[in-house]
């Protein structure tokens, strides 16, 4: 079996570090993207009021 | 069943509303019991010792880059039959996806191959397939970006995924079909897999928990361009 060197410990930590700040990374941009692109809600009405009701105006 | 009036994006918008948070729960629930598994549970290899430890974040990373270009070119398919815009959209939407997934898969690739290898990177069938895969993800978010009008654009990309298709079974095969460095798979075998039971479970709950990523991901970006381009059309 391969011994434990630093070396291997550093490529192990350096992987997880990559998979933490690639994964947490692309979660953060994707909802920050969403949360700026969806409908604001409308104060005292239903949430996302074009899309889930049916229009009574033309 | 109308699966066009399935997937109105009014459907599509409270499916995902409904389908997020489990997505996050179970998500998080399998990147806790993964990591554990694979850090402190799972024995180290008989003949690579604690590098193996590696494998848990690699391996699921490329199956999902794989299923995220298979996602891809489905989409586009869809697209270019039947003109279906939210088809166009979860296309466009899961291609960062699929490249944040690929690169990772060769970044813990190389951190893995250094101690194994002695090589950060060779010229190795699975490798260069892998590296193909990335390249495809790239070119196809650069040409839907690169047209004026998004519908052109998602129609070209369209073409460049399905072509690009053929790259998924080489990549699959390129361990068998070619005397190559990387070892031959274990996991995925028509006799069943050739990994230690102790190591299976926690490489599996990694794939769920990289699974969840790719849904939330996926469906957070559909909805973002869902809304952008609502809002391209009323500024026209």
């Amino acid at each position: 079996m391969m011994t434990t060197t630093p070396d291997i410990l550093l490529a192990v930590a350096l992987s997880y570090g990559a998979a933490i700040a690639v994964l947490g990374g692309g979660l953060l941009w994707a909802w920050r993207g969403w949360r700026r692109c969806r409908p604001a809600p409308v104060a005292g009405g239903p949430v996302n009021k074009d899309q889930d009701l049916p229009r009574h105006t033309p | 069943m109308n699966l066009h009036a399935f997937a109105t994006p009014r459907q599509f918008l409270r499916m995902s509303a409904r389908l997020r948070p489990w997505l996050a729960g179970v998500g998080c629930l399998a990147a806790g019991t993964g990591l554990y598994g694979a850090l402190v549970t799972s024995p180290p290899d008989y003949q690579q010792g604690e590098t193996v430890r590696i494998m848990y974040i690699h391996v699921p990373a490329a199956w999902m880059a794989m299923l995220a270009y298979a996602l891809l070119a489905l989409c586009s398919g869809i697209y270019l039959v039947w003109r279906h815009p939210l088809a166009g959209l979860a296309a466009r939407a899961v291609a960062p996806c699929g490249v944040a997934l690929t690169a990772l898969c060769l970044v813990t690739g190389m951190l893995w191959g250094k101690p194994t290898w002695g090589a950060y990177w060779v010229w190795d069938a699975r490798l260069t397939s892998v590296l193909l895969l990335l390249f495809l993800f790239l070119g196809y978010s650069l040409l839907t970006h690169a047209f004026e009008d998004q519908e052109r654009g998602t129609r070209a990309g369209a073409i460049l995924a399905l072509v690009g298709l053929v790259n998924l079974p080489v990549i699959k095969f390129s361990v068998a079909w070619w005397n190559t460095l990387h070892q031959p798979a274990s996991v995925l075998r028509l006799d069943g897999p050739a990994i230690h039971p102790a190591m299976l479970w926690p490489l599996l709950v990694m794939a769920v928990a990289y699974l969840c990523w790719l849904g939330l991901v996926w469906l957070w970006r559909i909805e973002t361009e869902l809304h952008r381009s609502r809002e391209l059309r009323r500024g026209t």
